[in-house]
């Protein structure tokens, strides 16, 4: 994966949160680390499967509190599992655009899925991710990228 | 002459003729046959030399009196004649090696109460109803001190900073980004399984580790030269002793 085109997706999705508060509430990126164990998975996640000289998957995992604040923003009245999810969806073609824009060039993007904790189980990511979290409203999301060599069992 | 040979008494050798006649150090060595000590071992406990006993036993051997065992290759390898001592630079085996700096072998008790308890028999026919202490089988007291292998490697006595490792990764990068995705790549080509055994469920690219398996450190070797074509950075490794 190409770093730049990396620096772009990375700041581009950070601009989505960016545009929708105000100067001070600017989300803020933590330290980015390696993760191991289980995949990192909050509320919600947003994905896309990606596949080039890799094979895996982008993903941004919120929680419900973080939906409900982007409900907020969008002047959504509303606030049930239905229009999370709506808004979720809303959150996995952005970062779908987010990441053909960025990669398009080098890499293959499935269509975007919007996937609840209880799916957890029905997913095999990749067991090694890049995490970068994002803090945003007092709420911590994760940006995820999973990668594995292509010769590996097809993620499902 | 074989100093490693270990001798045991015969029925006769037990029980001998009444009428049987034997130098002064043959009836010695017969009393110190055991069944347990080689050539040399009796020997030593007798204080006499090596050859003096060889003889005394073949005598007692053509008699019928004593009979050669079969040895165990640790019993051979306690006795100097598997050693070649006179140059310390010769090649030895691996058995040789072991034991080459164990000379300390005891018997279990001395040469002057064996040499005495025979004398001290009203009838030198009755081995069998001699001091029970000159005939029980003496206990060795082998002192074999332990002396660990050096690995070619080197790997067994040094562990790897992690830390160390990423920022190597990292310098050869030109940007952080690239750097931190350099990493990543090195450590996706590493089973998880083996990382978590070691405790590593997450790596921040500021944190360090210290690990010794040496099965991840020759992961991570595997990886690095696998995804980036790098050696594995002599730098990264740190003396376990010095933690």
């Amino acid at each position: 994966m190409d770093a730049s085109q990396f620096d772009i997706f990375r700041d581009i999705t950070l601009d989505y949160f960016a545009k929708l508060t105000h100067e001070k509430d600017l989300p803020t990126i933590g330290d980015a680390y390696m993760h191991f164990d289980s995949p990192l998975f909050l509320d919600y996640a947003s994905l896309v499967n990606i596949s080039g000289a890799y094979q895996g998957c982008l993903y941004i995992t919120t929680s419900r509190k973080l939906i409900e604040h982007l409900l907020a923003l969008h002047g959504e009245p509303d606030n049930n599992e239905e229009t999370r999810l709506d808004m979720c969806r809303e959150l996995s073609n952005v970062l779908s655009g987010n990441a053909s824009h960025a990669f398009s060039s080098t890499w293959q993007i499935s269509v975007p899925r919007t996937l609840r904790i209880t799916d957890l189980e029905t997913l095999r990511l990749p067991p090694s991710s890049f995490v970068m979290p994002i803090t945003w409203l007092k709420e911590t999301s994760y940006l995820v990228v999973g990668l594995e060599h292509r010769s590996e069992e097809p993620m499902r | 002459m074989n100093t490693a040979a270990i001798y045991r008494r015969t029925a006769s050798g037990d029980e001998p003729d009444v009428d049987l006649r034997l130098r002064a150090l043959e009836w010695t060595v017969l009393f110190n046959v055991d069944d347990q000590r080689n050539v040399n071992e009796i020997a030593s406990a007798l204080q006499v030399q090596s050859s003096h006993v060889w003889d005394a036993l073949a005598s007692l051997e053509r008699r019928g009196l004593v009979e050669e065992r079969a040895v165990l290759l640790s019993e051979f390898l306690r006795s100097p004649a598997a050693l070649d001592q006179s140059d310390p630079d010769a090649e030895r085996t691996l058995g040789e090696f072991l034991y080459r700096e164990d000379r300390s072998i005891k018997p279990a008790y001395t040469a002057a109460n064996e040499l005495e308890q025979p004398s001290k028999q009203s009838s030198p026919m009755s081995v069998r109803n001699a001091s029970p202490a000159a005939f029980a089988p003496p206990p060795l007291q082998v002192s074999i001190p332990f002396e660990p292998l050096e690995s070619p490697l080197e790997m067994k006595s040094r562990a790897v900073s992690l830390l160390t490792l990423m920022q190597y990764i990292m310098s050869q990068s030109r940007d952080q980004t690239s750097g931190q995705l350099a990493v990543y790549r090195v450590f996706m080509g590493i089973k998880t399984d083996l990382l978590r055994r070691n405790n590593i469920t997450s790596l921040r690219f500021t944190e360090d580790r210290i690990v010794d398996d040496p099965e991840l450190l020759s992961a991570l070797e595997a990886s690095l030269q696998r995804s980036l074509g790098l050696p594995f950075p002599e730098s990264a490794y740190v003396e376990l002793d010095a933690l």
